[in-house]
């Protein structure tokens, strides 16, 4: 505590009129009221059942309720649950005869040899783009010159040939466009 | 029951806490020790003293069961405090909504609770004090009690209400300049 003149001087400081020395206490209080506060807290603890319980047991006790004699029964019960379910476990392999599971098993490895067989020995498509940067711009430029006079051939007929000035893109546009037969 | 050992110090009331045998003696040194200071921190916030009682022996409840998991290394007044504000603070709260009231309706209430009591005369001026502090927000008033009644440092209240130093201070003289206030014009 800093004491009451620390408050006092921190009251003058604000310029405060508030009264000093008032203890506020001024409600009455029953009679032997604080003699008897300990001994009414404790009855109160040990009527609610707790006075031995640090607070962690407390609560798990109040909140988590286990059937009686619990811990006791848990090894047996386990035991049990561990036999009912290898019985269960049982039933179910012994619904399908040994030899039905190895052709079973038999058939699955096929279809993934199989399977692995055709994914890994397919041929690989090249990339057209790749095919393409392989052949020489002349050849390409005849091409299109030819396939592109056809085809003015079949809209204007006899219309003199235009000279083409084009450029890889337009080649590569056009290929894609058209494909390749 | 045997009587306790009394003005034990803090650090011997916590390692006593912890000894089986010396459990409930060390129990009953703490209440004596701490009862009424944390009584009147409590019933200058809710006024009536049944209300009072009820939160104190709450406090005191929960003292014995979180006493043992209690840090040496932190102050056992301070935790105490905190222990019996926040108590406090969920009691008002809940009163305010069993009694549908809406929020900042309680310091009307206390006034009226305050004007109640036995033996209120609103000439002394410990009676017209406490009618002032009524009227501030809850909070404000916890602060202006622990600073001007209990003369708590700051610092100690920052660890008991979880607010900083410097709002404290804020908190606390602006409440003081209204209560101030009150006094000299009257509500």
């Amino acid at each position: 505590m800093d004491g009451a003149s620390d408050i006092y001087n921190e009251l003058n400081e604000m310029g405060s009129q508030l009264p000093r020395s008032v203890s506020g206490r001024v409600g009455v209080v029953p009679e032997l009221y604080f003699e008897q506060l300990s001994d009414r807290c404790l009855e109160e603890i040990k009527n609610s059942g707790e006075e031995d319980y640090p607070i962690w047991q407390v609560a798990d006790k109040q909140t988590f309720k286990l059937p009686e004699g619990y811990f006791e029964q848990l090894p047996e019960m386990t035991l049990d649950a561990v036999k009912v379910a290898n019985k269960e476990r049982k039933t179910v392999v012994t619904a399908f005869p040994i030899k039905v599971q190895w052709a079973a098993a038999a058939m699955i490895a096929l279809v993934i040899s199989l399977g692995g067989y055709w994914m890994f020995t397919a041929p690989v498509q090249p990339n057209p783009e790749v095919i393409l940067a392989t052949v020489p711009l002349n050849d390409l430029s005849d091409y299109v010159a030819t396939t592109y006079g056809e085809e003015a051939l079949d809209r204007w007929g006899n219309a003199p040939a235009v000279p083409l000035q084009l450029t890889t893109e337009e080649i590569q546009a056009y290929v894609d466009e058209r494909g390749w037969d | 029951m045997a009587m306790p050992p009394t003005n034990l110090a803090d650090s011997d009331l916590i390692a006593h806490f912890k000894v089986k045998e010396l459990k409930e003696q060390a129990f009953t040194q703490l209440v004596k020790k701490y009862q009424e200071r944390l009584y009147w921190h409590i019933r200058r916030m809710v006024v009536v003293h049944d209300d009072a009682h009820d939160i104190l022996q709450n406090v005191f409840i929960k003292v014995w069961r979180h006493m043992e998991g209690f840090r040496a290394d932190s102050n056992l007044y301070t935790w105490l405090y905190r222990i019996a504000t926040n108590e406090t603070l969920t009691w008002i709260e809940s009163n305010k909504k069993n009694n549908h009231q809406a929020l900042g309706d309680s310091e009307s209430g206390f006034s009226s609770e305050l004007k109640a009591e036995k033996g209120y005369d609103a000439r002394q001026i410990e009676w017209r004090l406490q009618q002032a502090i009524q009227t501030l927000p809850d909070k404000q008033r916890i602060v202006f009690n622990l600073r001007y009644y209990d003369e708590m440092p700051y610092e100690e209240m920052s660890t008991v209400l979880d607010t900083s130093v410097g709002a404290l201070k804020a908190s606390y003289h602006h409440a003081a300049k209204k209560v101030e206030n009150i006094l000299i014009n009257g509500l």
